[in-house]
């Protein structure tokens, strides 16, 4: 190869390295002028583009582009790069004189006129023009960077990137806890105790920020140092709703749990104690009570409420046993006292109920007590029975038929020695004191007593059977045993009447031991009004148009239908432009509902991570979110209902009919049983 | 002489063409031949393929073969493993192949659900699988609406063949009529926009009727309407209660009865008439034992007073909740099903006896609840009380017809495919007998009267493309209503095949076929042979009337011209 061979062919080499630069370059901007609108298109376009031009690089190509920017080369290159690739032969005399005429022409070339610098720069121009239009049309969007392209673009949702802004959040637990700060940044959930302090530290770039908490809104400024800084009690479950002027938004579910009270148990002697009067100061009772916290706890001690007297009149003496503790930790503390009952100052008939009480450290009344027990002093044997732990109020009437029980045992014993008459005389008061205590009893429940005997009969008209439940029928028991007492006392027969009184108190003790009822403790004996019994005027009764109240709307269950109902949408629409800004918005709205529903938090929390997620991995995340709504709103959805068999409908009656000669006599006849 | 000829050649055919002759010809033609696939996209299809190959290439050249039946087909030949849902020309002769079910898979042979639900109310669903061939492996069921997962339950099958039942609870999802999915099949259910109307009667406060009305009065599903008679002449009245023997009655669904001593036989008598002309169901709520009188002759049972020491808790169908008595009047008749009753409570144990209990009457139904006390345990099981007597009362409210009641078979429906609409119309007078006429999208659909009366039927097609149709149904008269209802089409409807279909083979017998298996072809070919004949046929043709005499003709005529000029002439 000759040297102007070689300088043609280098020459042409340099042109197709220009011309190919040129064409990518080309290329690439006409591609990026069409992502601005459309990404998969913009690359579309640069490839197709790409391949188009490649068409101009070749050898050939080059060279005739070389001979149209120079026309008075008169076609040399072009015979020089034939003679070069063998596409023309000639002799050797020719081909030096057509490479040298080639190689002075072609020292003279300018690959610039060749391939021009032009058409890249016209597509560049028009690239950035597409781009800042298209930028300047999406003001209320936030500048994000989507994964796939890399490429900036403008999102005018109301949701957008987690990238937008970064939220830390510092929860600081209530002092007393003793518990360190914890610091979490972008976090997807909040836990706290509550009472904590929440402080947030929002980085962003946009002008103000507004922070949503359980339904009150605040608009933060940005501080000296370009944050913006948030400080709230957290007192409830419920969300975070940070929002950005641009529209960015982050939710947040926020858990509160509330510091337990403390857990109080006394372990010694724990049960309830009965003694017979007698040396009192030779018994001596150890009692024992233990304590838990969560966090720790500050007081535990032995409260006592010391009950002495007789017939009607109870004197109440409230007291506080100090306990020698000892702290295990300062979670787990024990207790424990010992008094003899002559210390105690129990006498005959008194009843000490005593219970432990503890506190833990947080600010206002973190107490908790424990179960009660009794230590009752009794000579006569006849006690209130085992596992006796009525509230004070509830026992009253206990009491009163207890002693009346009391009274019946004296008067029975004493009545050998006792007159007939004046026997007959102190059962007949017992008779008259178990009728008050019974009407008192039947009043307070909100009965009228007509006839005894009716009322026994027709004794679950109480209360309009509202409670008519084990309960019920213990009060209805206990009514009715005392009624058989004040017959029997009345009778003089105290030895029944014993039996029927301590079947009332038992019944008592049944039915309060079951909270059926609420009693509504009476402090002085009340008179009946009998001015009130069977007093009526029935010519003014008339007939009575009942409104019955509206059932109760089930918002929860509208709400839960929406969420499923915008889940079910978003299952169809995968792969839609505003997919994520419409799981964000879902998963706002399940937040809402309720937030201190752990699974509505669950299905938000799976939404946002769904909207975070690439198209092809976001469909397991949002049927994840999907199984647990439905689950959900099956809770709030009424049971399905009783399918009625339904096989051929008009033959099936007939055919009834046909097996029921009753039945259809009936209906032949119009009444009357066959 | 040729000349001669010639001439007389062209005008002989001029003038048998002016007479234009005809003559008759006897012969025979090909008899038309339908040989139908039944279902062959499903999973015989292969096979059903194979068959009609074979057929067509045995038998194409005797017959035309088409391949649907056609008005007029000479005969059919149809292909499937069970009898066709679409109802074929009595006329037509047919035989058909039965090719066996897949050897081996699970199928969805039952789907039991409402036809339609009541706002808020879930969907219970009663899914009966068949497996075979599956013993060793297990099977997932899957139900969704609207794309949404609302329960997936699984089973190893343990045997060859084997059934299997599933309970599920859907929630409804977007715009009714629902489409279910369970597994590949579907089933649309309804909603029911209509309150449903209950009014509670009592003659005398009760306490067992009293704690039914206030477990629905707290439900907003139901209308609740009640009449208790205090006193003499003296009542307490909600809603628009109306006594049992007014007309007005008919605009309730359900009606509940305490009190049921103090029933007059007038009572009964409208009571029954309320469930048999209007198809209403009936509740009755006994607080004590019935003895003789108007109410006790209702129940078609022997009632035995059974009183417990504690509270019992009655088995009851799911997906009513289980809830407890202690005074129970159980029926003593050991088999219910004698009656067609139908026990929706039952004591449990070797005593076992229906408490609860529905029985059909006329249109209607209805049901006596033994569970006299029952009122007293409310509370327990998270109110299962409350919870039972709406689910049993909504589901026999649901039951209960329209005054037009339209009904869409199947209610789902694939693109082009045939469906009919069947029209109720209940309790109008003789007199008053006026036509029904139905649209689907605007589009009439005839409707023809059914034996029955009252009833209408149409046929439609569906709509060509996936999605909804509406079909609405007007009854003239002097008292006109309209009621309407909503197809689904589906392009990938799937409906559940039925637990027990009823074999091809009773189409050849009942069209005068015969039946047989793929091995057995010739049989087929034999009969198709046999008993399709073919057609003779006489026709008259006009051969003159050919425009191929023209080149006779014509040839004729040149010849003699070209014989004439050769010799001189002109």
């Amino acid at each position: 190869m000759s040297p102007d061979e070689r300088f043609i062919r280098d020459t042409i080499d340099a042109a197709r390295r220009r011309a190919g630069l040129l064409a990518a370059a080309e290329a690439a901007a006409w591609g990026a002028a069409v992502a601005a609108i459309w990404p998969a298109g913009g690359a579309i376009v640069a490839l197709a583009l790409a391949v188009w031009r490649s068409r101009a690089v070749t050898r050939g190509a080059v060279v005739r582009a070389l001979e149209r920017a120079h026309p008075d080369a008169r076609n040399v290159m072009i015979t020089a790069h034939e003679l070069s690739n063998g596409r023309m032969v000639a002799k050797p005399a020719i081909r030096d004189r057509v490479f040298a005429d080639a190689a002075a022409r072609a020292r003279q070339l300018d690959r610039r006129r060749a391939f021009s610098l032009t058409p890249f720069v016209r597509a560049l121009t028009l690239a950035s023009i597409v781009w800042i239009v298209v930028a300047a049309r999406a003001p209320l969007g936030t500048m994000t960077r989507v994964p796939l392209f890399n490429r900036l673009t403008f999102s005018t949702s109301t949701a957008t990137a987690p990238g937008a802004m970064r939220v830390t959040a510092t929860i600081q637990p209530p002092s007393y806890t003793g518990l360190a700060a914890t610091t979490l940044v972008d976090p997807s959930q909040l836990q706290a105790i509550e009472g904590s302090t929440l402080s947030l530290s929002i980085e962003s770039a946009t002008p103000a920020i507004t922070v949503e908490q359980d339904g009150a809104s605040r608009t933060l400024a940005r501080t000296p140092d370009g944050r913006f800084t948030s400080r709230a009690e957290l007192t409830k479950t419920g969300y975070l709703l940070i929002t950005a002027d641009t529209g960015a938004r982050r939710l947040v579910p926020v858990v509160v749990s509330p510091d337990a009270l403390p857990a109080v148990k006394l372990t010694a002697p724990g049960r309830d104690l009965r003694y017979a009067a007698g040396n009192p100061s030779i018994t001596n009772i150890a009692i024992e009570a233990r304590a838990t916290d969560d966090f720790g706890l500050k007081s535990l001690a032995l409260r006592y409420t010391k009950v002495s007297g007789s017939g009607e009149q109870f004197d109440f003496q409230e007291g506080e046993l100090p306990l020698r503790v000892t702290q295990a930790s300062g979670r787990d503390w024990t207790g424990s006292v010992s008094r003899s009952l002559a210390e105690l100052n129990l006498k005959d008939g008194d009843m000490l109920v005593y219970r432990a009480v503890a506190s833990d450290a947080r600010p206002g009344d973190g107490s908790a007590s424990s179960d009660a027990f009794f230590i009752e002093m009794s000579t006569l044997g006849a006690t209130a029975g085992d596992a006796f732990t009525l509230p004070e109020e509830e026992t009253k009437y206990a009491l009163s038929q207890q002693m009346l029980i009391m009274k019946t045992e004296r008067l029975t014993q004493q009545r050998p020695s006792m007159p007939a008459g004046d026997f007959n005389e102190a059962a007949q008061n017992l008779a008259v004191e178990q009728r008050m205590i019974r009407a008192e009893f039947v009043f307070m429940l909100g009965g009228e007593i007509e006839d005894e005997d009716v009322e026994a009969a027709q004794s679950n008209e109480l209360q309009e059977g509202r409670l008519q439940n084990r309960g019920q029928r213990d009060l209805r028991a206990a009514t009715v045993a005392m009624s058989q007492a004040e017959k029997l006392l009345t009778g003089a027969n105290t030895v029944e009447a014993l039996v029927a009184e301590r079947a009332a108190v038992a019944a008592l003790q049944r039915a309060f031991s079951k909270d059926r009822y609420i009693l509504r403790a009476l402090g002085a004996r009340s008179q009946l009004d009998q001015t009130r019994r069977l007093t009526g005027n029935l010519s003014q009764a008339a007939d009575w148009h009942r409104v019955p109240p509206d059932p109760a709307a089930n918002r929860r269950l509208a709400q839960l239908d929406d969420l499923l109902r915008g889940i079910s949408e978003l299952t169809a629409a995968t792969g839609t432009r505003d997919w994520r800004s419409r799981a964000l918005v879902l998963a706002e709205q399940a937040l809402r509902i309720d937030p201190a529903s752990a699974s509505l938090r669950q299905i938000a929390t799976g939404l946002q991570r769904a909207a975070d997620m690439t198209a092809a991995a976001r469909s397991s995340a949002l049927a994840s979110a999907a199984t647990l709504a439905a689950v959900e709103a099956q809770r709030a959805h009424a049971g399905g209902t009783l399918a009625a068999p339904m096989v051929a409908p008009a033959l099936r009656g007939a055919f009834n009919d046909a097996l029921n000669p009753v039945a259809s006599g009936f209906s032949r006849t119009g009444g009357g049983r066959k | 002489m040729t000349r001669l000829i010639l001439r007389s050649i062209a005008i002989a055919i001029a003038v048998i063409a002016l007479v234009d002759p005809a003559i008759s010809l006897s012969g025979s033609t090909r008899a038309r031949l339908a040989v139908v696939e039944l279902d062959p996209a499903g999973p015989i299809g292969p096979a059903l393929h194979v068959v009609r190959d074979r057929l067509v290439r045995d038998l194409g050249s005797s017959f035309e073969i088409v391949p649907q039946i056609t008005s007029d087909a000479a005969a059919a030949i149809v292909i499937g493993d069970r009898y066709p849902p679409e109802s074929i020309p009595d006329a037509i002769r047919v035989s058909t192949v039965t090719v066996a079910p897949a050897a081996t898979g699970m199928r969805i042979v039952r789907i039991d659900a409402p036809a339609e639900v009541p706002p808020g109310t879930a969907i219970h669903l009663d899914v009966g699988v068949e497996g075979t061939g599956m013993a060793g492996q297990s099977s997932d069921v899957r139900v969704s609406i609207a794309g949404i997962e609302m329960g997936r339950a699984s089973h190893a099958w343990t045997s060859a063949r084997e059934r299997w039942r599933a309970a599920f609870d859907a929630v409804p999802v977007g715009d009714p009529p629902y489409i279910v999915r369970v597994a590949d099949r579907a089933i649309v259910v309804g909603a029911r926009r209509r309150p449903l109307r209950v009014e509670i009667y009592e003659p005398r406060p009760s306490w067992a009727s009293t704690f039914v009305r206030r477990a629905l009065e707290t439900d907003p599903r139901f209308q609740v309407a009640s009449v208790s008679m205090t006193s003499r002449g003296i009542a307490s009245r909600a809603g628009e209660a109306v006594p049992l023997i007014d007309a007005n009655l008919d605009r309730f669904d359900v009606v509940a009865i305490g009190g049921l001593d103090r029933l007059t036989a007038a009572d009964v008598r409208a009571v029954d008439r309320f469930m048999r002309e209007r198809g209403g169901a009936v509740f009755l709520l006994p607080d004590a034992r019935l003895e003789a009188g108007p109410a006790r002759d209702l129940i078609p049972v022997e009632l035995k007073e059974r009183l417990l020491e504690r509270p019992t808790k009655l088995a009851t169908q799911a997906p009513s909740p289980a809830f407890e008595a202690s005074e129970l009047l159980v029926a003593t008749d050991r088999s219910p099903e004698r009656l067609a009753l139908h026990v929706i409570a039952s004591t449990t144990g070797g005593d076992a006896a229906p408490v609860v209990v529905s029985a059909p009457r006329g249109a209607g139904r209805l049901v006596w609840s033994g569970a006299m006390d029952a009122w007293r345990f409310r509370a327990n099981d998270d109110g299962a009380f409350d919870r039972f007597w709406q689910s049993t009362i909504a589901g026999l409210a649901l039951a209960v017809p329209p005054p037009v009641d339209v009904r869409i078979e199947p209610p789902l429906l694939a693109p082009h495919e045939t469906g009919d609409v069947i029209v109720r119309v209940r309790s109008r007078p003789l007199n008053d007998a006026a036509p029904a006429s139905a649209t689907i999208d605007g589009t009439p659909i005839r409707l023809r009267p059914d034996p029955e009366a009252g009833v209408y039927r149409g046929t439609f097609v569906a709509r060509d493309t996936p999605g909804r149709s509406r079909v609405d149904v007007r009854v003239d008269g002097t008292r006109a209503q309209s009621a309407s209802a909503t197809i689904v089409v589906d392009q990938d409807a799937h409906r559940v095949d039925p637990e027990s279909p009823a074999p091809l083979s009773m189409l050849a017998t009942s069209h005068g076929g015969v039946d047989a298996t793929p091995d057995r072809l010739d049989t087929i070919e034999q009969w198709a042979r046999g008993a399709v004949s073919t057609p003779a046929t006489r026709e008259a043709r006009h051969p003159m009337r050919s425009a191929w005499w023209m080149i006779p003709f014509t040839a004729c005529l040149a010849g003699e011209w070209w014989l004439r000029r050769r010799a001189g002439q002109r």
